[in-house]
């Protein structure tokens, strides 16, 4: 065997003539002399012919027309006006959303007031007292106490 | 079709980055064969390699603008053929494991493959061989062997260095050339 053998990844790029000029000449050189790394490199030569009997296929004579239909399904979906369009119902549901919003509070804070006020309106009429003068700020004032004695407190 | 010669690619894109319907169908034409052939030598099925090429042309006529020109328009191209091909060995995974499970739940297991290695042809054990390979090194091999692509060109399609590159050449080469003189040896090992 001649001196240091070359790699088994340097004689793949060899075969492959992947090589720097002045790599490669060395290399080939070197096979010339040594048997074993001539060995590698014609079962790898050998390999790259087997390996070439695989034979290429054919495209089917549909292969363009079924291009063009899947480009226009594509082109329909991602870039074309199904894209803007959702765009557009989206913006717009937004905008409903937050007016929803808006007038939802609105009106339910209106209610809720009004509700208020004719409650306080049928309880005055019920009891005879206002409800919000009669139970303003603590419910244990004198107030509640005259209520529930009817004003004799001693 | 209308044919227009003396194209050089980059003329080409230009054109179809301007919606050029007759340049993209010269484009298609120049790179069809080499692209379907790579996807159904990675693949091995005829079928598939068709609807994964189409699908990779799909994606070149909608992503043309995203093509800089700092490589090559075949390197671009067969970046995107790489990146189907991936994607389309994830979803058989996917779907061939779910089958896996259906299959040993309902079903008796089936033997082992056997291949009969004297009887078949030289070309079916070939396609097997390479079929047979981990996904990158099955790339890089067809790259290198059938489309005559340089490891430069092949680390930049597969975005990985150049001995990245020789390495993947090397180990796919030495497990068909094993494959090849001790088919049954291996065969046990799996």
């Amino acid at each position: 065997m001649a001196r240091r053998c070359v790699g088994d990844i340097k004689l793949s790029a060899f075969c492959d003539n992947e090589l720097p000029e002045k790599e490669y000449l060395k290399v080939q050189k070197h096979i010339n002399i040594c048997p074993v790394c001539k060995e590698k490199v014609d079962s790898l030569f050998n390999l790259s012919q087997r390996l070439a009997a695989l034979e290429p296929i054919e495209y089917s004579p549909y292969f363009i027309g079924n291009l063009r239909q899947k480009i226009r399904e594509k082109e329909d979906f991602s870039g074309g006006a199904i894209k803007i369009q959702l765009k557009r119902i989206m913006v717009a549901g937004l905008a409903i959303a937050v007016f929803a919003v808006f007038i939802g509070s609105y009106l339910g804070k209106t209610i809720y007031q009004k509700n208020w006020v004719i409650v306080n309106q049928e309880f005055d009429e019920l009891t005879g007292i206002s409800l919000l003068a009669e139970f303003s700020q603590d419910p244990f004032d004198n107030y509640y106490i005259g209520f529930l004695t009817k004003g004799n407190t001693q | 079709m209308k044919k227009i010669s003396g194209d050089s690619d980059l003329e080409l894109v230009e054109k179809i980055v301007q919606k050029d319907e007759v340049a993209f169908e010269h484009l298609v034409d120049i790179y069809k064969l080499s692209v379907l052939n790579t996807i159904y030598r990675y693949t091995g099925n005829s079928a598939y390699a068709e609807d994964i090429s189409q699908e990779v042309f799909c994606k070149v006529w909608l992503n043309i603008k995203k093509f800089r020109a700092k490589s090559k328009f075949s390197t671009w191209l067969y970046r995107i053929v790489v990146n189907e091909c991936l994607n389309h060995q994830g979803r058989l995974k996917k779907r061939m494991f779910l089958f896996r499970k259906i299959e040993n739940k309902f079903f008796l297991k089936p033997e082992g493959k056997e291949v009969n290695y004297e009887e078949a042809e030289q070309k079916e054990v070939i396609r097997k061989l390479i079929k047979a390979l981990p996904e990158r090194q099955r790339m890089a091999l067809i790259l290198c062997q059938y489309e005559d692509r340089s490891y430069a060109e092949i680390s930049q399609i597969m975005n990985i260095s150049v001995p990245a590159v020789e390495s993947l050449l090397f180990r796919a080469r030495e497990t068909i050339k094993k494959q090849l003189i001790y088919p049954k040896k291996e065969k046990e090992k799996i």
